[in-house]
């Protein structure tokens, strides 16, 4: 089942809850990407959204036996994770008012200073393919892209950017995301219908939505 | 009656269906459902988003190494089971109560009468001893007859104290009394 859809019942989620320690490392292998996609489009930095996704499935495993509804397992990983990611995030923020001239936290940690955010590993600095021109190019791409995804979050409201990332970015349903936030179906849509019309007259918007590069 | 909307969706109408399509009014899914270019613009939007989300998932780097969880075994769910011991205990714990309170007050003296009297003291007076002793009050009501006897209270009728006549009576009692007092 690819990161996705839940059966009812499903039996991984149910042998989890009773304490089966394999059971949820199972349930780890299937939504890890998904998480580590969650986070990583929210703070952009790999190193940074390695670590707060094995902190998520810590807490995840943490709390199990508080999973009130076992059909609503992914809901609730997801919430983990939303919730991980807006601390992260304030902690960044007030720990920036202590460094005014450190623009980005993550910069001891990133080989090269990567500006985009997108920190490569070794391999990938002193491997063969390092030169190769269309991976550059790729690389190009990945970081303006994430540079204006970055600008368009700056437009729109916490909440706004939030289902609007759940909704595209993560492809969760509406009903799933009302579940991640806690808020109701149509408080969900009228923030997304808020973020849709920020965007589309965003100046970035060719660049996001068409794919077009400068 | 054609109630269909000649007008062609506003792109703000084309957002609202791209959130979800179910929203419309009934005359707008009408106009949607019968007009293609409607329908295109629709889908051309929804489209984009659907590839913006796509190039977010290709853009997105590996993950550094796999998420491992440690050996130590999940908490599990509580179930009725597992509080069986703290129920049984707690229910024991209420009876080991229930019986030593029982005891107690089957055989500890009853004091019930010795209560009641020191509420009927403290109706009557309030006041504690020494300090009625002080104040005389003691003495008083202890030689209460003996001062009616002194001072009579006056009888029916008699409330006025003006009057010769009645002050010749009044003095008359009193020395009357005075001279048994004297006696």
């Amino acid at each position: 089942m690819p990161n996705g859809q839940l059966s009812a019942y499903d039996p991984l989620v149910i042998r989890a809850l009773e304490g089966d320690r394999h059971a949820f490392q199972s349930l780890v292998d299937q939504y890890q990407d998904g998480v580590f996609r969650l986070v990583f489009s929210r703070i952009q930095s790999r190193m940074d959204a390695q670590d707060l996704s094995q902190e998520i499935f810590l807490t995840a495993m943490k709390k199990m036996g508080t999973l009130k509804s076992p059909d609503k397992f992914k809901s609730w990983l997801y919430r983990i994770a939303v919730n991980k990611v807006r601390d992260h995030l304030r902690k960044k923020k007030f720990m920036a008012l202590f460094t005014p001239f450190i623009s980005d936290d993550n910069k001891e940690r990133q080989p090269g200073n990567q500006p985009s955010g997108y920190s490569y590993t070794q391999e990938e600095m002193t491997g063969p393919h390092r030169k190769e021109t269309a991976q550059q190019e790729d690389r190009l791409h990945q970081k303006e892209f994430w540079e204006h995804v970055k600008q368009m979050t700056l437009e729109l409201s916490a909440m706004e950017s939030e289902v609007f990332m759940l909704r595209f970015f993560d492809q969760q349903e509406l009903a799933d995301i009302a579940a991640i936030l806690n808020k109701g179906e149509s408080t969900v849509k009228t923030h997304l219908y808020r973020a849709l019309k920020k965007i589309r007259n965003h100046p970035g918007k060719g660049v996001l939505l068409e794919g077009r590069h400068p | 009656m054609n109630t269909e909307r000649l007008q062609h969706l506003t792109e703000d109408e084309i957002l609202s269906a791209l959130v979800d399509e179910r929203d419309l009014d009934s005359e707008l899914k009408d106009h949607l459902a019968s007009c293609s270019l409607c329908r295109e613009a629709l889908a051309t939007q929804r489209q984009s988003f659907s590839a913006l989300g796509t190039r977010a998932r290709k853009y997105t780097p590996e993950m550094v190494r796999p998420i491992r969880i440690p050996q130590e075994p999940v908490p599990r769910r509580l179930h009725f089971g597992d509080l069986k011991p703290v129920l049984g205990t707690a229910v024991a714990a209420c009876l080991l109560v229930a019986v030593l309170y029982g005891g107690w007050m089957r055989f500890a003296p009853d004091r019930s009468g010795l209560l009641i009297e020191d509420v009927d003291r403290l109706v009557e007076n309030a006041m504690p001893v020494e300090f009625q002793n002080l104040l005389g009050e003691e003495l008083f009501r202890a030689e209460e007859d003996f001062m009616e006897f002194i001072i009579p209270p006056l009888e029916n009728g008699d409330d006025t104290m003006g009057g010769p006549e009645n002050l010749k009576k009044k003095d008359g009692i009193h020395a009357k009394h005075m001279a048994t007092i004297t006696a």
